[in-house]
């Protein structure tokens, strides 16, 4: 575990990428704390001002402060990230490495359901999902993990289906170990390192699903601040009040950025053959 | 020849008309074609041929992976399941033969595939033990890294921090600690060096002697074959030529010309 | 007497680890002539190291060094990368163990060998595809066309050598390095190979160096033999001698090898002598 995270503090866009999530996950976890203003509390009198002494990034249409407004929004968006992840990690694994070891028409009825999610646009089927489901942050989560699994699945399935012919593996079979045994004991800790890294570089899509559809406005609601929405919100007077939507989509850059980075890094790290 | 070759029924494993085909379609060829063969209780045969041969398919059905065969094999008096006897290890729904996981083990060619690169040796060790729910784990353990000639603190390694000939003994431990009556050993040496093989290869003998094991070992060594066993067959094309006992071997009494072919190439 | 076609002196290769030096081969050193000479040794010994270190084809991290590394009158070590390049299967080449992870698996045979001929010489593409026949013949291939649109992959492993060797011989090189050439093919295939490599060897003008850990093998087929162990040459013999090889290691990896002539109950287990891998 330290030579993996040695091996990732070495590439120095990798630690960019990381630093920048310890930071998001320090103000998700400091928030309260951290901002100076209640972000949901209005304040007509100082609206659309622009970033100054009192309020760093400005204030938006109804005088709640940007920059307060931003830090609660980083409790969210690790909200999505974590819960989607959380949830597509398994689903995923367990479906490709299902369909990978056991083959034949198992496999061929996983990967043709895998296949049908994969041929929408994420984007497209997440608006389906939270359509027929209502709009709000929890439906927006459910929406993009039920879309994001495919990608996992076939990478699982693509692992297992090269180490299920393991001697090792016909050794667990031999010893009178059970098929689920040796999909989970033998077999699922040796696909994790690529789905942990497609996991993380996963996240940036996610974070900009989200964002999407917060500017939508089918994910999470106002006046919740999450980025998305608040570039929505912001679109209107962005002519004139810039930092409505600079703010919050720096923030999304950045963090969808450092997934990106991270992931690379992990992808480096976690390969048997890298030597360095 | 006679005392050693042990009549059909007091056999340990008796093997008749083992046939089998693989591939589908057009890609379906006739791997075994009707193979007979039987060890004795405590005996040692070697099933000798070169690449495409079918020895190690004779393993295979014999160890269970392969279902679809046809002919008869007995092993320890109970009968093994073949053409339309359930699932291969690894089908949907198959049901794991805990009994015959008991009786018959296996160790492979490769020492470098044949372990869980993520389980410490320890836990190599216990996942049969846990898989027949067997208790005193430590003790089993402990027990058979002392037969294999393996100090107990090396429990706590993983694989890659092991020579070739280590992890061969692990390989040997995890095959011995279910205490099975028959073992096969398929090219257990033939990746490790000389030095190594050796020490490998008298740990066999030393174990069949001590544990009263049964083996059925594949090789395409003629040396490695006449060192370990008393009884061996010759292997061609999935037909057995010729079944011989290592003495006649090595007196020159091979009578057919592929066998005498591999005895000169092995002499040379 | 000329100078021996390879002259290598006191030849070290250390890779650099995280812990410093890790020296791999230590002070090796031999001469090459018109003959077969064998480099045995078990693994870790350092046998394949000298062979890629002839060819400078080691990572960049090994750190190669020599008292003289000299090849045909060509200083090896102070060679550029152009020049080494130039050598490379034109004056010196290998082959390796596996036909199927040496050949590329994606160009047919023929267009694989054809790549060799092209680059010994400019030819057109008749005449090059006639040398390539002509070369598959050589290697006693029977069916030289229909081979040639072969793939790797179609190819048995006594084929998928004669083939590299083929490919070998487009270049017409003087030294040849062949590492485990035979140990990945079956025992009746091995002679073949062999007896293929002596022909050549006798017609053409060829050094061989052969890298092996088959001790019996080297006995009939090379001339001399170099036995390594842990970086060393621990003896350096005669083929025909090696009954009275003198190094416990020797004595001791001959001794190993179960054998149908001399059976025995217990096999001689090696006493490693710390001995053997010091000064």
């Amino acid at each position: 575990m330290s030579q993996v995270l040695n091996k990732l503090l070495r590439n120095r866009l990798t630690a960019v990428g990381l630093a920048i999530i310890g930071l998001l996950v320090a103000l998700a976890l400091l928030a309260p704390w951290l901002a100076s203003a209640d972000p949901l509390r209005q304040d007509l009198s100082q609206a659309l001002l622009p970033p100054g002494a009192h309020h760093w990034f400005g204030t938006d249409e109804f005088g709640r402060d940007v920059l307060s407004r931003l830090l609660h929004g980083t409790r969210i968006t690790l909200f999505i990230v974590v819960l989607v992840t959380v949830v597509v990690g398994p689903l995923g694994l367990t479906v490709g490495v299902v369909a990978g070891y056991f083959g034949g028409r198992v496999d061929a009825v996983l990967m043709r359901l895998t296949d049908m999610v994969l041929s929408f646009p994420s984007l497209i089927l997440a608006l389906a999902f939270v359509a027929a489901m209502g709009p709000g942050l929890d439906h927006a989560v459910l929406a993009i993990a039920l879309t994001s699994w495919p990608a996992i699945a076939r990478l699982a399935r693509a692992e297992a289906l090269t180490l299920r012919q393991s001697d090792f593996i016909v050794v667990a079979q031999l010893q009178g170990a059970s098929n689920a045994r040796v999909l989970f004991k033998h077999l699922v800790p040796l696909c994790l390192p690529s789905v942990l890294v497609r996991l993380t570089m996963n996240m940036a899509s996610v974070v900009l699903t989200a964002a999407g559809l917060g500017f939508l406005g089918l994910g999470a609601q106002p006046p919740l601040p999450e980025w998305g929405a608040m570039i929505s919100e912001g679109r209107r007077y962005m002519l004139d009040s810039w930092w409505l939507v600079a703010a919050p989509g720096g923030a999304i850059l950045a963090v969808s950025m450092a997934f990106n980075l991270l992931g690379d890094g992990l992808n480096d790290a976690l390969d048997p053959r890298q030597t360095s | 020849m006679s005392d050693l070759n042990p009549a059909l029924d007091e056999a340990l494993v008796s093997v008749q008309g083992l046939t089998l085909d693989l591939g589908e379609g057009q890609r379906r060829r006739t791997v075994l074609q009707g193979v007979d063969l039987s060890v004795a209780r405590g005996q040692a045969f070697g099933l000798v041929g070169e690449s495409g041969s079918g020895k190690t398919t004779v393993l295979r059905c014999l160890a269970g992976q392969y279902r679809h065969w046809q002919g008869q094999v007995h092993i320890d008096g109970q009968p093994l399941g073949g053409h339309g006897a359930g699932k291969r290890p690894g089908a949907w729904g198959a049901s794991p033969d805990l009994a015959l996981a008991r009786r018959v083990q296996m160790v492979f060619q490769d020492p470098y595939g044949s372990l869980h690169p993520r389980h410490t040796v320890h836990t190599a060790l216990a996942e049969p033990l846990r898989v027949h729910r067997l208790g005193d784990v430590d003790d089993r353990i402990d027990q058979v890294l002392d037969q294999v000639g393996l100090p107990l603190a090396f429990r706590q390694r993983y694989p890659h921090q092991l020579s070739g000939g280590q992890r061969q003994r692990v390989a040997i431990a995890r095959a011995l600690i279910l205490q099975p009556t028959l073992l096969l050993l398929d090219e257990p040496t033939s990746a490790l060096d000389v030095s190594v093989q050796a020490e490998v290869l008298n740990l066999l003998s030393e174990l069949r002697r001590s544990q009263g094991l049964t083996y059925l070992l594949v090789s395409h060594d003629l040396g490695v074959v006449a060192h370990l066993c008393e009884r061996l067959a010759v292997m061609q094309h999935g037909v057995i030529v010729e079944t011989l006992s290592t003495d006649a071997l090595c007196a020159g009494d091979a009578r057919h010309p592929y066998t005498r072919t591999l005895v000169a190439s092995a002499l040379a | 007497m000329s100078a021996p076609l390879l002259q290598v002196d006191q030849l070290n290769v250390a890779y650099r680890g995280a812990d410093g030096l890790v020296p791999v081969v230590k002070g090796v050193s031999f001469t090459l002539g018109r003959e077969k000479l064998a480099v045995v040794g078990e693994s870790g010994s350092g046998k394949t190291t000298v062979g890629r270190a002839l060819l400078r084809l080691l990572p960049h991290h090994a750190h190669i060094t020599a008292q003289s590394l000299h090849f045909d009158g060509i200083d090896l070590l102070a060679a550029s990368a152009q020049q080494m390049s130039q050598l490379r299967g034109r004056r010196l080449s290998m082959i390796m163990q596996d036909p199927k992870y040496s050949l590329n698996p994606v160009m047919s045979v023929g267009a694989q060998i054809g790549e060799a001929v092209q680059r010994a010489d400019a030819l057109s593409r008749t005449a090059c595809q006639e040398r390539v026949e002509q070369l598959l013949a050589r290697v006693h291939i029977r069916e030289p066309q229909r081979v040639a649109r072969q793939y790797p992959h179609q190819l048995s492993g006594g084929m998928g050598q004669r083939v590299m060797i083929a490919m070998m011989l487009a270049q017409k090189p003087r030294l040849l390095i062949a590492d485990e050439p035979t140990s990945a093919l079956d025992v009746s295939v091995r002679q073949e190979v062999l007896d293929l490599l002596d022909e050549l060897v006798a017609e053409q003008d060829l050094s061989l160096l052969f890298i092996t850990h088959d001790l019996n093998l080297v006995g009939h087929f090379c001339d001399r033999v170099l036995v390594m162990y842990a970086g060393r040459v621990v003896e350096s013999l005669a083929a025909n001698q090696l009954q009275q090889a003198r190094h416990p290691y020797t004595q001791a990896l001959l001794s190993a090898v179960p054998s149908l002539k001399h059976r025995r109950a217990s096999l001689p287990v090696l006493q490693r002598d710390p001995a053997w891998s010091a000064a």
